[in-house]
């Protein structure tokens, strides 16, 4: 039978309005206090090692379904990569008939492994129950394949290839084809399985339990301090198109990951960047359209990400100017109102991400991949209250000091 | 089986497709004194809610020739406080009580300006009192680096082979309609803007009766609808917006061609048709649009197709862009599409398939407050009828293959027709 899950029932929290800051005109508002709590997840354990979870879901006649593959710890992208086509090849034809169904598909790399989200009107649930059952059950990925799965060579938007630079320099990764994958791969499986929506749960748990699921963790990644020190300290200027008018930015470092202990303090690091940066480069200096940092994390590593497009007279200004920035967080004490600011908003972002049955499953299913404790959502909005400034002004010392910065520039401007 | 199971049983039959936890008489509609009308839809699954004020301006408003850009310089003044509250205390009071800024928080398009506050709804109150701040009492501080601002996202939309491409070609269709222009304004007259301008804009476009309240979210009616009597009674309309027809159908001029030479090695193809805004047709031309995008994606010499109808964009214009695998393929790919387009058929299993995939992709936009909001403030404007988010799935499946021939019959012959060859 389903239960509900641990944490269900136990989280509760509330917002208040000690936080109101009266400013100008606003001084009479009235606000009152709110409480949530978190949406019933429903979770079951099947016989053969698969942990299902299910958030009812009738805002839509849409049946949302979720499988995680998690295949080993490793933050390796070619693995990642080499599946996904993979799979797409292997299974087009089962893909093809689930697409006459308008159902939306998707695939998406974590640390060590994809997820599949699939959207279907549930008139053609059994069409999905049948492509899972069929798909899922039989993953066999015998030669190398092209890194497309059509064969053709698709056209790489510069932000995309800006993207990759970066990803190779701070994880040193190039692309590789299918013959990546392991051979045991099977063997390494973990499968974990979300759905929103209304659906017959006994037909989910009759294919779910015929899948294989053996777990074995290659903990190939212990320590991420070993990666990018090739590139750190150094600006990596790439000059690969020259019609851009353009220049593509990427600012960042390599990170601990959602397992360590300063995952919410690198959160709040990040909020009080990305507000930074905002203000002083567009706001007060106007020096460009859009700059923004976050922070990705998977399982043991994770990258903050500073991303923007700027005009290539103004990079070496912009380049510059977040430099100084950073080192400004770093040598000095972090503002309380910006630290406030930061944990306030990420705690409301967490309002927004279980207001979303979408992204709190997916949440969800990413951090029972990664082992983290069952209370780890219960414990998440208070978690962020307890962090204290010295545990983010330490990241910004540690973490996000200059001397860790890889810095890669896309441009066609020669002089960049 | 009981009177009341098969009254339920009956109910989620006839209304599966459409949202099931919403429907049209959920939206309550008012509208005040001054003109101001106002729609809330109550959810109350979470506190949290979304405002969104949406104005009848856009860029085709913009009107006169060399004072382009007006309507979306007006959009970023008004992220730059007002004479209550500054940008900085802005930024810092809605983010720090919850507010988070998204794609939605302020867009302009070529008929529509779009504001969005997304807050937990203790904050209601402040959201009212903000937008009715922000209709009449803009600081305008800030212009010269918004300005600035406003240069960079130009630079970085040409910069783009698409956007440069579409709006040449956007250009080259309209001769004597402002629809012509692009969003953000050409360059030179960006750079020309001046602050009396834009304030002038404002005054003329940023009024009670020229705009739509939509709040979406965890909120009471009345309570609700006594703020917003509040904050926005006392606001007059300072001037009337002049009507720009979007309905209006120029004839057709005949087909117009151009080629372009590239500055590098990119080729590409942009084939469209003028089209009137109008809500009965626009389902037939997405379904149209999908339809060909679906065709083009499985060509082998095409790289990559563009539809310009997504999104639920309205325009005036039906395009799609081709980057060819080769320079070589562009003939023989126009020669294609054309044939494609003058004999369109759609029958059978494709158009079930587009059909099922359009419904599949409108239901899972509308997952938050802030999306719904949007749509009823978008179609209560361009529409004038909010209930269009509610009907438009079953408008899909009104896109038979009699009404697309009728359509393609109509508007997509060669007289109406534009070719854009970058080669």
């Amino acid at each position: 039978m389903f239960r509900s899950g641990k944490s269900a029932l136990l989280f509760c929290a509330v917002l208040a309005n000690q936080l109101i800051a009266q400013i100008g005109g606003y001084n009479s508002l009235v606000v009152e206090e709110i409480t949530f709590g978190l949406p019933e997840i429903k979770t079951e354990l099947l016989d053969n090692g698969i942990k299902i979870f299910h958030v009812d879901d009738n805002s839509s006649p849409l049946i949302n379904i979720y499988i995680l593959l998690k295949y080993s710890s490793t933050s390796n992208s070619r693995i990642s990569k080499a599946i996904q086509y993979g799979f797409i090849k292997y299974h087009h034809a089962g893909i093809d008939s689930l697409q006459q169904t308008g159902a939306e598909i998707y695939s998406t790399p974590i640390e060590g492994g994809l997820l599949f989200t699939f959207s279907i009107l549930s008139e053609y649930s059994d069409v999905l129950l049948g492509f899972i059952e069929n798909s899922f059950s039989n993953i066999t990925i015998p030669e190398p394949l092209p890194l497309t799965p059509s064969g053709k060579k698709e056209p790489v938007q510069a932000s995309e290839l800006a993207d990759i630079e970066f990803d190779k320099r701070l994880f040193d990764d190039d692309s590789a084809t299918t013959a990546d994958i392991p051979k045991n791969i099977i063997d390494t499986l973990k499968i974990v399985v979300g759905i929103a929506g209304q659906i017959d749960l006994n037909l989910i748990k009759s294919v779910v339990g015929k899948l294989i699921n053996n777990i074995v963790f290659e903990n190939i990644i212990e320590n991420c301090e070993s990666y990018s020190k090739k590139y750190a300290g150094t600006q990596n200027k790439i000059k690969t198109i020259s019609r851009l008018k353009t220049d593509y930015l990427r600012m960042g470092y390599l990170v601990p990951g959602i397992c360590n202990d300063n995952y919410f303090a690198l959160l709040i690091a990040n909020e009080i960047l990305d507000r930074r940066l905002l203000y002083q480069l567009r706001m007060k200096k106007g020096l460009l359209y859009q700059i923004s940092s976050n922070y990705l994390w998977s399982e043991k590593i994770g990258k903050i990400l500073i991303s923007s497009k700027v005009d290539p007279d103004k990079t070496s200004e912009v380049t510059d100017s977040v430099n100084s920035l950073l080192t400004e967080l770093a040598e000095s004490t972090i503002d309380t109102k910006d630290f406030t600011i930061a944990k306030t908003k990420l705690q409301y972002d967490f309002l927004r991400l279980i207001s979303n049955v979408s992204l709190l499953l997916k949440e969800t299913m990413q951090f029972e991949a990664f082992d983290l404790p069952d209370d780890f959502i219960v414990e998440y909005f208070e978690r962020i209250e307890k962090t204290m400034v010295y545990e983010v002004q330490k990241i910004f010392k540690e973490n996000l000091n200059t001397n860790n910065l890889v810095t890669v520039i896309l441009s066609g401007n020669k002089s960049n | 089986m009981s009177y009341q199971k098969i009254i339920f049983t009956l109910l989620c039959f006839t209304c599966q497709l459409v949202f099931p936890q919403i429907n049209p008489d959920d939206v309550r509609e008012s509208t005040l004194a001054n003109g101001l009308k106002v729609l809330i839809l109550e959810l109350h699954e979470f506190p949290l809610v979304a405002v969104n004020m949406s104005y009848n301006v856009g860029s085709v408003h913009d009107a006169q020739e060399g004072m382009t850009g007006l309507a979306h310089f007006m959009e970023h003044m008004s992220l730059r406080g007002t004479e209550s509250i500054s940008a900085k205390e802005l930024l810092d009071y809605y983010q720090k009580h919850g507010g988070v800024i998204t794609k939605r928080t302020a867009a302009t398009g070529k008929f529509l300006t779009s504001f969005n506050l997304s807050m937990p709804s203790n904050m209601i109150e402040f959201m009212i009192k903000f937008e009715a701040d922000r209709m009449k009492n803009l600081s305008f501080y800030g212009f010269d680096e918004e300005k600035k601002v406003i240069l960079s996202e130009s630079k970085i939309n040409e910069s783009n082979l698409f956007e440069k491409l579409h709006s040449g070609f956007v250009a080259r269709s309209f001769a004597d309609d402002p629809f012509r222009n692009p969003v953000i304004g050409w360059a030179n007259d960006i750079e020309k803007i001046t602050i009396e301008q834009v304030r002038s804009f404002y005054r003329k476009y940023y009024n009670p009766q020229n705009a739509v309240l939509c709040i979406v979210g965890d909120v009471e009616y009345e309570k609700t609808q006594e703020l917003i009597e509040k904050y926005f009674k006392d606001i007059q309309n300072d001037d009337t917006s002049d009507v720009y027809e979007v309905n209006k159908i120029c004839p057709f001029p005949g087909e117009i061609k151009n080629e372009i030479r590239s500055e590098g090695a990119e080729s590409a193809l942009e084939i469209g048709f003028r089209i009137p805004v109008d809500k009965d047709l626009q389902p037939v031309i997405d379904v149209v649009g999908a339809m060909l995008k679906n065709r083009l994606d499985r060509n082998e010499n095409v790289k990559k197709a563009v539809i310009n109808i997504s999104d639920l964009a309205v325009s005036k214009i039906f395009s799609f862009i081709i980057i060819p695998q080769d320079k070589k393929y562009i003939d023989t790919l126009e020669h294609w599409i054309c044939s494609e387009i003058e004999n369109l058929n759609a029958e059978g299993d494709e158009l079930k398939n587009i059909i099922a995939k359009m419904k599949t992709g409108y239901y899972r936009k509308f997952y938050t407050n802030e999306e719904i909001a949007y749509a009823l403030g978008k179609f209560s404007i361009i529409f004038n009828d909010w209930k269009y988010f509610f009907e438009y799935p079953e408008l899909i499946e009104k896109a038979t293959p009699a009404a697309i021939f009728e359509m393609s019959k109509k508007y997509f012959v060669k007289d109406n027709r534009n070719i854009l060859e970058l080669y």
